[in-house]
């Protein structure tokens, strides 16, 4: 085969069993791969009523047919769950090398399920697969682990993807990190290895990926890579000062959710700016693999906070800066780090420490583990952290994520999250497309699943109107089925500030020798995310459910050049519903699955 | 003119599509094992490309038992067919250039894509160069005071 390996690793954790399956063409063909074929897989196999944290659910490790190719970006992979902070389906994927060596071993997925009696590891050397005893290696960091398993392997080559001890310890947040830096972050698919005993997963692959038309494919990588390098955001902004370029942009047009979204201007913006960082910390820039972009930073921080290592992006110095009042970079970046080696998503950490925060300040939150968590203390956020990592004091309820913990504190409304998982680093008053994109995405409050902010913020590839809702729903639909497909292929969203439907199809068709056309392409898209509406029906979500927090429906906002305004998802849901083809419940029809070869 | 590599670790991301594309070019498969480039990642976030320099008088070819490694234009070439796979030229090496090929089972090095190689084509950043093999020198002590000229100026 070509594109992909078309062999999928099964390894259950409570018999040991490991063992190679083929796919058929035709699965892959119609699912893709990545977040695709898992969402296939996974409702096929998995009943919807599945205890997140139980043997029955299981956890996908998917690559794509371009991961492992000169594809740009395209060195991904995508985790499948069932997300125990949720509870709805979660996609979260990663970069770094992890996905790209998995390929090169042969597979083009693994397929976790059941539980390990004791701590255990897996072991891919290429076709040696083995479960190895992690009893040593329970309690230790993402770091710790990672050198432990090379120096157990003797190879620096291998790639490791780990869980750190917020993982084991079933914080709902915990997520899965490889190469010390990369996480598949959101949603809590780490306390689902940990509730599974899977410490890690080493792989080290010295096979290759194949593709059908090699000089045509040639053609397409070098189309493809000019476009991304000619492109200011992919091209020059993201490499020179990262993602956290965003901070100023985002803080100039009045939508820097800051203090827990109570305003979308943050007075400290310019000091845990991108530039800031370029000018002070950043040590050099870094790249996953395959990619031309590189907006990972190495960074180093001295005194007080001093650390070495991945530094943050725009989402983490969002939810440790502006969401938490901060405006230290050392303490995000100290923040950062901590996530990383604990396997924490750094988004849902710094938005539940901000929701705490006001809860303190309102006297609602009084065991704070002896913190003073007022907006602005970096040092008790930077505790707090630590104190989740290892669900100690005030930790134990910060690892519930922030839905639960406001209820715990009987005041619901603080906690700014959709289906349970925190919003991230935009407020929707000020960008309605975002807002709705936030209501429907299918793994909850999340923004990359229709980054609304590249055509309203950003103009790309074209500028609309950001307060009007007009036309939102169907570029919503639109983006989200486009982005179904970039999850699949194993390629990174930000390359898509770039390239086109026709990039794509160039690609996937030369890699794999089967013909897509744009129309294919973005009628497979739609299949993929109706599929998990599907999935996500079947667990339970409804319309009420696609909203956002009242908070953001109800307040205007305060100040700022979006001052007054306030989100207006409710305006645009029918419409939405409409042009998905679903009924008013937000159900997709049968006519819809049938069009497009699903059934429930 | 003899031409080399020269590579740069303060632009190289360690994004690897140089292994990628040179796999390719002498493969037609991707398969970082069967480049003839590496990325090193070393400590404190230092990515470094490593490829054959093409030595004026190599250690590979003095030390090869088998008469597979001859000296061309300047180019150090190495011959499949009569190479036996014994890794006596890894092991001398200064630069550790030579591997022994996952699939081939025969020792593979750089052989500068006949003048255009696909490492420098692909490379996003600029970090593999080929330049004439006298200026070499010339470029890095240029660097470095490019550096110190931003220091003291």
């Amino acid at each position: 085969m070509y594109g992909w390996t078309g062999r999928l690793l099964r390894v259950n954790l409570s018999t040991g069993d490991v063992k190679s399956e083929d796919v058929s063409k035709e699965v892959l063909e119609d699912y893709i791969g990545g977040s695709g074929l898992g969402a296939k897989i996974f409702n096929d196999e998995v009943p919807a009523d599945v205890e997140p944290l139980s043997p029955e659910n299981k956890i996908l490790f998917m690559t794509g047919p371009l991961t492992g190719t000169l594809a740009p970006t395209g060195g991904r992979y995508m985790v499948i769950t069932k997300s125990p902070l949720t509870g709805i389906w979660l996609e979260t994927n990663s970069g770094g090398e992890w996905g790209a060596e998995l390929k090169f071993a042969g597979y083009d997925g693994v397929i976790v399920e059941g539980r390990a009696k004791d701590p255990v590891y897996l072991e891919i050397l290429d076709d040696e697969v083995s479960l190895r005893d992690a009893s040593e290696l329970w309690g230790k960091t993402v770091s710790e682990t990672t050198s432990a398993l090379k120096d157990a392997v003797g190879d620096d080559d291998s790639k490791v993807l780990a869980i750190g001890p917020a993982g084991e310890n079933g914080v709902l947040m915990a997520c899965v990190v490889n190469e010390l830096g990369r996480a598949a972050g959101r949603g809590g698919s780490g306390a689902v290895m940990g509730s599974k005993n899977l410490k890690a997963i080493l792989v080290r692959g010295t096979g290759s990926v194949k593709v059908a038309k090699p000089g045509e494919f040639k053609d397409a990588v070098m189309r493809s890579l000019k476009t991304l390098r000619e492109n200011p955001v992919s091209g020059e902004a993201l490499t020179t000062y990262g993602t956290a370029v965003l901070v100023n942009i985002i803080n100039e047009n009045g939508i820097l959710p800051t203090r827990n979204f109570s305003t979308g201007v943050f007075e400290g913006a310019e000091k845990i700016s991108g530039e800031e960082m370029a000018a002070t910390i950043l040590k050099k820039k870094t790249a996953c693999f395959a990619c031309p972009i590189a907006c990972g930073r190495y960074c180093s921080v001295k005194g007080e906070f001093e650390v070495e290592g991945e530094g943050p992006e725009y989402e983490t110095v969002w939810a440790f800066g502006a969401q938490c009042g901060v405006d230290d970079l050392a303490a995000i970046t100290k923040a950062n780090h901590l996530c990383n080696e604990y396997g924490i998503d750094t988004i849902s950490m710094g938005n539940t420490i901000g929701c705490a925060m006001e809860a303190f300040e309102r006297g609602l939150l009084r065991e704070t583990s002896g913190l003073t968590l007022n907006f602005g203390n970096a040092g008790g956020m930077v505790k707090a952290v630590e104190l989740t990592g290892r669900k100690e004091g005030v930790g134990e309820v910060l690892a519930l994520g922030s839905k639960r913990l406001a209820a715990k504190l009987g005041e619901p409304g603080l906690s700014m999250s959709v289906k349970g998982l925190e919003l991230p680093a935009y407020d929707p008053r000020g960008v309605k497309g975002q807002g709705l994109a936030y209501a429907t995405s299918n793994r909850g409050g999340c923004h990359v699943q229709a980054y609304m902010i590249s055509p309203e913020i950003l103009g790309l590839p074209e500028k609309l109107d950001r307060l009007t809702t007009e036309g939102k729903p169907a570029f919503v639909k639109m983006l989200q089925d486009f982005v179904c497909m970039i999850n699949a292929l194993g390629m990174c969203e930000f390359s898509g500030f770039a390239l086109g439907a026709e990039n794509y199809v160039e690609l996937l068709s030369t890699a794999t020798g089967t013909e897509y056309s744009v129309e294919r392409f973005m009628k497979t898209g739609e299949r993929l995310f109706n599929l998990k509406r599907v999935i996500n029906i079947a667990m339970g979500v409804s319309r009420e459910d696609d909203t956002l927090p009242e908070r953001l429906l109800k307040t205007p906002m305060p100040e700022g050049p979006v001052a007054g305004q306030l989100a207006e998802t409710e305006e645009m849901i029918d419409e939405y519903y409409r042009e998905r083809g679903w009924n008013t419940n937000g159900v997709p029809t049968d006519e819809k699955l049938s069009e497009l070869g699903l059934s429930r | 003119m003899k031409h080399t590599l020269l590579f740069d670790h303060e632009k190289c991301s360690g994004c690897r599509m140089c292994e990628l594309a040179c796999s390719f070019e002498h493969t037609g498969e991707f398969s970082p094992a069967r480049s003839r480039i590496a990325v090193l990642s070393l400590e404190h976030g230092v990515d470094m490309p490593v490829a054959c320099l093409h030595c004026e008088d190599p250690l590979c070819m003095a030390v090869c038992p088998s008469g597979a490694i001859s000296q061309r234009d300047g180019v150090v070439s190495f011959d499949e067919e009569l190479c036996t796979g014994c890794r006596l030229c890894m092991m001398a090496c200064p630069v550790g250039s030579p591997t022994i090929d996952p699939v081939v089972k025969r020792a593979v090095n750089c052989d500068l894509c006949a003048g255009e190689p696909a490492c420098v084509s692909i490379c996003p950043f600029g970090a593999v160069e080929f330049v004439p093999a006298t200026h070499s020198a010339l470029v890095n002590k240029k660097r470095i005071a490019e550096r110190l000229s931003a220091i003291w100026g």
